[in-house]
């Protein structure tokens, strides 16, 4: 035998979740910086970007929303609740791009009113949708633990 | 509860019951470093392990495991 075989137990596992918790955030700090550095230090254009901006907001998005869905106690808002955030959002990204940018040409849609519009209802929905996921699947865990 | 640091007796068990560090780690189904670390106070085994250790060692929980501050509501034998 050259090797000795490694064993895994309850603190080594906790350990592997602890690193790589600690390396997914650094890997996603050095995705943001990377994205910076090309579009303010190399002058790249977004369009060159995408797929960095892609990896980068579904590895955020994608993290908080199993945080979420696996915890199960993130409050469930109710449709009135869903609405009214919505409208705060959206409306303050629209008031506050109206401010900052002034008023966009009716053409450019795609590129303005789109995001401000579409981005805060996704956001919305997939926070209720990953909400009443995990709460469902930790209470049919109980149940099921119980029977 | 939180912030209160877990106590052990767990190396005084080990002892009494006559077994290594690595003779428990191998019953128990642990690393010898996780025991050392547990007998140092360097990390907080599961209810899991604890239960293991209380087997193992012919012990309970009790006389095993206990916060401190515990030894004011339980003032039993926590000398």
């Amino acid at each position: 035998m050259f090797f000795q075989q490694i064993k895994v137990d309850e603190r080594t596992r906790s350990n592997t979740r602890y690193a790589a918790a600690i390396w997914l955030g650094v890997t996603q700090i050095l995705l943001a910086a990377v994205i910076f550095y090309r579009l303010y230090a190399l002058g790249q254009v977004d369009e060159e970007i995408r797929d960095f901006q892609a990896v980068l907001a579904i590895s955020i998005f994608g993290y908080l929303a199993l945080q979420l869905f696996l915890g199960g106690v993130m409050p469930i808002p109710t449709w009135r609740g869903v609405v009214l955030t919505y409208l705060i959002l959206s409306g303050s990204i629209v008031s506050g791009c109206l401010a900052f940018y002034g008023w966009p040409q009716l053409e450019d849609w795609a590129n303005t009113w789109l995001p401000a519009l579409l981005g805060p209802a996704i956001i919305v929905a997939a926070y209720t949708l990953v909400a009443k996921l995990g709460q469902r699947r930790i209470e049919r865990q109980i149940e099921d633990m119980s029977d | 509860m939180k912030g209160q640091k877990l106590q052990n007796r767990l190396k005084l068990a080990r002892v009494e019951s006559d077994l290594t560090q690595s003779q428990l780690a191998d019953r128990v189904g642990v690393t010898r470093q996780t025991i050392g670390l547990i007998e140092a106070g360097g990390y907080n085994p599961t209810l899991k392990l604890c239960i293991r250790f209380a087997r193992v060692t012919n012990k309970t929980l009790d006389e095993l495991f206990w916060t401190q501050g515990d030894e004011d509501v339980f003032p039993a034998d926590k000398s």
